[in-house]
């Protein structure tokens, strides 16, 4: 696990990943087996689901009798987005610019590795770290649905991990590259959480709130789909556009990094 | 053929307003130990981290083997091993965890020597870094810059937090450099670990390098003080005229003074009686480099003065 930069960061976080890999499958077991014990006794719920602030909160209205609809309305509009930001935001804070506020970052770059390279192999790091988190997700939720009887396809649940991933990864990057360029990990993680809170209102909101609908596309909740990726399947451009800026994140965190004084 | 190791030409970094270097011109040869001296917040560290590519110049250029440190640093690190002047250590590692990764990043260990340099320096391999003294610490810091053997050493502080007894050991391992003709960069604000393993030294204060010299012409023109104890005491005039010989004083049949300079002279003036005991104080370079800095004070001084 020492062999290079990748294998050692993914060795720092193996304890992390762990328990959140733990918490996680007992998060998305748990939200399954909850459709089965509050299961005929949803016609209460689901009125409340036709109340404005429920779908604000939501991003929409969902049938709660319908396994599809209870995790889309309880699990992915939510708390599957705050586990991966949270998740991919404190990583991105604690590898690069965790190891230049510790002071170790001056005894890494001064050995033969280009800046380029240490950068990459502590993204791939973070990479690994979500798709395991997405994986545990994905895993979890078959556990789930299929002890409870819900019978959700393999498939979708695949596809809602895999966005949760990206949305993940967004975030995640965006802290990394921030870093990358200032070196102040409070600065990164403070303004990735606050993009993430306001693309979450901007997003819920635009479901009641008409006028918000034109900036809707602003917001990143909005390419990662929620309820709607389980319900009606990935967005080839939704994913795109996540993609996309996850690459154009990089290139400007590279070419940062490699330009800038490291600090003491 | 160019044997310069380290080349510097008019380099400049500037930190906001005060800190930083200004217009450095030094060259460090091959197999030279070179002192880089002068006290903290002087601008060594901050020269040190542009030669390695950290940070990087406003202005100039900095080489090492020829190479331009910033656009060929990949290259040139391979050859270098540095020690930083404020050694933070990777957490949640044990000591031999932090060499095994940093000599799988350098490549080219030879591993029999990382064992033979723990054991000189006794260090304590199999503890986490992080419930280390500050000397074991230092002592994981000099093993991984001492690890590949590399052409060039660059240390800031070396001593730091070392022991007398691991300051011996320092000592050899810098002399061993040496006669493998490894060049050697070392800064450092104490002056007795400068004087006992540099060949030359620079001296930089307030980002500005004020001279760079040989040890020994360095030590030359300033005062020596010395010792000696007559088995009888000799006429006091004989000695009070003598070229370079200042501020003779007897107690009984013992001569103190202060020689510039030869020693000539006065050598042989005493070797007309006889001698029982001769103590030579070395010059401490203290006194050389309070000289070198209170011109530069009444100067800061007069700065002053002009702006208020």
């Amino acid at each position: 696990m020492l062999k290079n930069v990748f294998a050692k960061t993914l060795r720092d976080k193996r304890k992390t990943f762990a328990w959140w890999t733990l918490g996680i499958l007992f998060i998305t077991i748990w939200y399954n087996m909850m459709f089965t014990a509050l299961e005929g006794d949803m016609s209460g719920m689901n009125q409340m689901m036709e109340s404005d602030l429920v779908k604000a909160l939501l991003g929409g209205a969902y049938d709660l009798s319908t396994p599809a609809g209870w995790l889309s309305a309880e699990l992915l509009p939510l708390i599957g987005p705050i586990i991966f930001i949270v998740f991919a935001v404190s990583f991105a804070s604690s590898t690069l610019i965790g190891e230049e506020e510790q002071g170790t970052l001056d005894l890494l770059l001064t050995n033969p590795v280009d800046r380029k390279t240490v950068f990459f192999q502590k993204f791939l790091a973070m990479i690994v770290g979500l798709l395991a988190l997405g994986f545990a997700f994905w895993v979890g939720n078959i556990i789930g649905t299929s002890s409870a009887n819900m019978g959700l396809s393999v498939l979708s649940l695949a596809e809602v991990s895999f966005s949760l991933v990206l949305l993940g990864l967004l975030f995640g990057t965006f802290t990394f590259t921030l870093g990358a360029l200032t070196g102040k990990s409070g600065l990164s993680t403070g303004l990735a959480s606050a993009i993430a809170v306001v693309s979450y209102l901007l997003d819920s909101m635009a479901e009641i709130v008409s006028s918000l609908e034109t900036f809707r596309p602003v917001s990143v909740f909005h390419y990662y789909g929620g309820g709607n990726v389980l319900q009606d399947g990935l967005d080839a451009g939704n994913l795109g556009i996540l993609v996309a800026g996850t690459i154009a994140l990089i290139v400007i965190g590279i070419y940062g990094f490699q330009h800038r004084d490291i600090r003491t | 053929m160019n044997d310069s190791i380290v080349k510097v030409r008019g380099l400049t970094k500037y930190y906001g307003k005060n800190r930083g270097i200004l217009d450095l011109d030094f060259e460090v040869s091959e197999g030279e130990v070179f002192g880089y001296l002068g006290p903290n917040g002087a601008g060594k560290t901050t020269t040190i981290r542009t030669l390695l590519d950290l940070i990087r110049p406003t202005n100039g250029e900095a080489k090492i083997f020829g190479k331009d440190v910033r656009l060929d640093g990949q290259e040139v690190r391979k050859s270098v091993g540095y020690l930083p002047g404020e050694l933070a250590l990777f957490k949640g590692m044990t000591g031999k965890d932090v060499l095994t990764y940093l000599g799988n990043v350098k490549g080219g260990v030879d591993w029999n020597y990382v064992i033979e340099l723990s054991n000189r320096l006794e260090a304590d391999l199999g503890q986490e870094v992080t419930d280390l003294s500050s000397g074991n610490k230092q002592k994981l810091g000099l093993i991984q810059a001492f690890m590949t053997k590399p052409r060039l050493l660059i240390l800031d502080e070396p001593t730091n937090g070392l022991d007398p007894l691991m300051q011996q050991e320092f000592f050899r391992l810098i002399e061993e450099a040496e006669e493998n003709g490894q060049t050697v960069f070392v800064s450092s604000h104490i002056l007795p670990v400068v004087e006992r393993i540099c060949d030359r030294v620079g001296i930089i204060r307030n980002g500005k390098l004020v001279t760079v010299e040989e040890i020994e012409d360095l030590k030359e023109g300033t005062l020596r003080n010395l010792e000696i104890q007559f088995a009888e005491r000799p006429p006091e005039e004989r000695f009070q005229n003598l070229p370079g010989v200042e501020e003779v004083n007897f107690e009984d049949s013992r001569l103190r003074c202060k020689v510039v300079g030869k020693l000539d002279d006065l050598i042989k003036e005493a070797a007309r009686y006889e001698v029982e005991n001769f103590i030579s104080h070395e010059p401490n370079l203290e006194e050389i480099f309070l000289k070198y800095y209170e011109g530069e004070e009444e100067l800061d001084q007069q700065g002053g003065q002009s702006d208020a």
